[in-house]
């Protein structure tokens, strides 16, 4: 048995090798399908005039936001949706329908709302991503073993202690996970409004892509988004569940 | 003396555990300070009801529960439960567990003190720093019995809490608690479906009927501890009262059956 790391690093090199040839054999034109070399060039070029790095650092720092305020805003509205019988009925049901819309959906009433300003694009991300955040808290607080909380009231722990002793590191692992879907939400969101949206950006770089009829730099751009991405699921969300998993003992 | 735990006419209809309607009638019962109660009974007849009652944890539906005169409202740490397991809190190692209840009552360094202290009781102090899935069954219980302890309760409610052990660890806590009772005198109420277990442990043993759960007969254990399970008047009591229970059992399934 190979290890997964030998299984994953022969998969791409198998995959960007077939890239190569394909770009190689010209099967279609350049100016449909770039190569690597052409949009290694891009990356380059992008990086040493400085436009990709701005790109970057603006989205980053509007996921940064706006991500921010959706978990600071969905973990306590999940732990009330879980606890509080009346507030799941009302507001928990209303979250659940609001859920099914589409977050990009938000972009006309945000543009109104807001103007062409850095505020619609939050709002697009937070519609986009608090109401999974508070969902999947609900779940994971309304999955928790009835035990943790009956033993931590036996032993004198109510209100406020409860909900930060108890309740809160206990549904931890499914608020993690909740954590997790809401940056793929809030990282969609924010890539659908910037496509559709004057101003810097990477959605916006996208969107440049295809006025320069720039195929390469649709490219370049399309693998950053999906680097970044990848490296938080991996490196941020993924790491998390697999440290807590190990010390509970959850390990399969 | 008066008792240290009065039980007034509990009655209560509940859910029990396999789905069926279950229900306590009318049970009242003095419990005296520093005693060892055994509650025994067929599944389903409410005892571990009871226990959730006295701990706070559910309300009866008429009758009440005073502890040293005061009515019992909610749960408390001066009435601890120690579960059959699960209770334990995976987060957070040994230690921690058993310096939970005491966060809010010492500062840091007397509450590690503390639970280290209750940890030597339960022979578990080389396991401080481990994390409750590193541990075995028996070594689980005794981290709940140490977590329970340590704050020093007046009661100690146990709801079958060797249950779920294999029997060479089940007559090893067995005997572990019975030392521990000896040394600290809480005021223990034991659920258990373990006769055996119940004549060890108990000064009085507490027998409930099937439906609806009954006080049937009080078996006083007037035997000195620690007790030798080969003493004829034990084996004796324990023929007494599994033959009083076998008829409660019978019901039991004869219902259980049916349904």
């Amino acid at each position: 048995m190979k290890s997964a790391g030998v299984q994953r690093t022969l998969f791409y090199a198998v995959l960007f090798f077939a890239w190569y040839l394909i770009a190689w054999k010209r099967i279609w034109p350049s100016y449909l399908f770039p190569g690597p070399a052409d949009v290694a060039q891009t990356l380059e070029q992008g990086f040493s005039d400085h436009s990709f790095q701005m790109g970057l650092w603006t989205s980053l720092k509007r996921i940064g936001i706006g991500y921010g305020l959706s978990a600071i805003l969905g973990i306590p509205l999940g732990l009330l949706t879980a606890r509080i019988k009346w507030i799941d009925n009302t507001l928990g049901s209303f979250i659940v329908g609001m859920q099914t819309l589409p977050s990009i959906c938000w972009l006309p009433a945000a543009l109104l709302w807001f103007g062409l300003s850095d505020s619609a694009i939050l709002f697009v991300v937070i519609a986009g991503s608090v109401l999974a955040i508070s969902i999947g808290t609900d779940d994971a607080v309304k999955n928790l073993p009835p035990i943790y909380i009956r033993a931590a009231r036996t032993m004198g722990v109510r209100g406020v202690r409860l909900y930060k002793e108890v309740i809160f590191p206990a549904a931890l692992p499914g608020i993690v996970s909740a954590l997790k879907q809401g940056w793929s939400f809030a990282w969609r969101s924010l890539m659908a409004g910037e496509l559709l949206f004057v101003s810097p950006g990477l959605g916006h770089l996208l969107q440049m892509g295809r006025d320069l009829n720039d195929i390469s730099l649709v490219a370049a751009v399309m693998v950053m988004i999906m680097v970044i991405g990848w490296s938080i699921d991996r490196f941020v969300f993924s790491a998390l569940e697999e440290s807590m998993r190990t010390r509970r003992g959850m390990k399969v | 003396m008066s008792a240290e735990l009065q039980i007034q006419n509990i009655t209560k209809t509940f859910i029990t555990r396999q789905g069926g309607v279950g229900a306590l009638d009318n049970i009242s019962l003095d419990v005296m300070e520093g005693e060892f109660i055994c509650l025994v009974g067929p599944s389903g007849c409410g005892k571990s009801t009871l226990l959730n009652i006295a701990a706070g944890l559910e309300s009866a539906n008429s009758g009440k529960i005073l502890l040293n005169g005061n009515p019992i409202d909610g749960p408390g740490p001066e009435r601890v439960v120690v579960f059959q397991e699960g209770g334990l809190f995976p987060w957070l190692t040994v230690t921690e567990n058993v310096e939970f209840g005491l966060r809010e009552r010492l500062p840091k360094k007397a509450r590690r003190e503390k639970s280290l202290e209750f940890l030597k009781l339960v022979h578990l102090d080389k396991f401080e720093d481990a994390y409750i899935h590193e541990l075995s069954g028996g070594m689980r219980q005794r981290v709940a019995i140490a977590r329970a302890l340590v704050l020093e309760p007046r009661i100690l409610l146990m709801d079958e809490p060797f249950a779920a052990l294999d029997t060479q660890t089940r007559d090893l806590l067995v005997e572990e608690l019975r030392g521990i009772h000896d040394k600290l005198k809480n005021t223990i109420l034991f659920v258990t479906h373990h006769v055996r277990e119940s004549v060890h442990l108990g000064d009085r043993v507490v027998l409930f009927t099937f439906r609806p759960g009954r006080i049937k007969q009080i078996f006083p254990v007037d035997i000195p501890k620690p007790r030798d399970p080969d003493d004829p008047r034990i084996g004796k009591l324990i023929r007494e009262i599994v033959d009083a229970l076998h008829g409660e059992v019978e019901k039991a399934l004869a219902e259980e059956l049916k349904i």
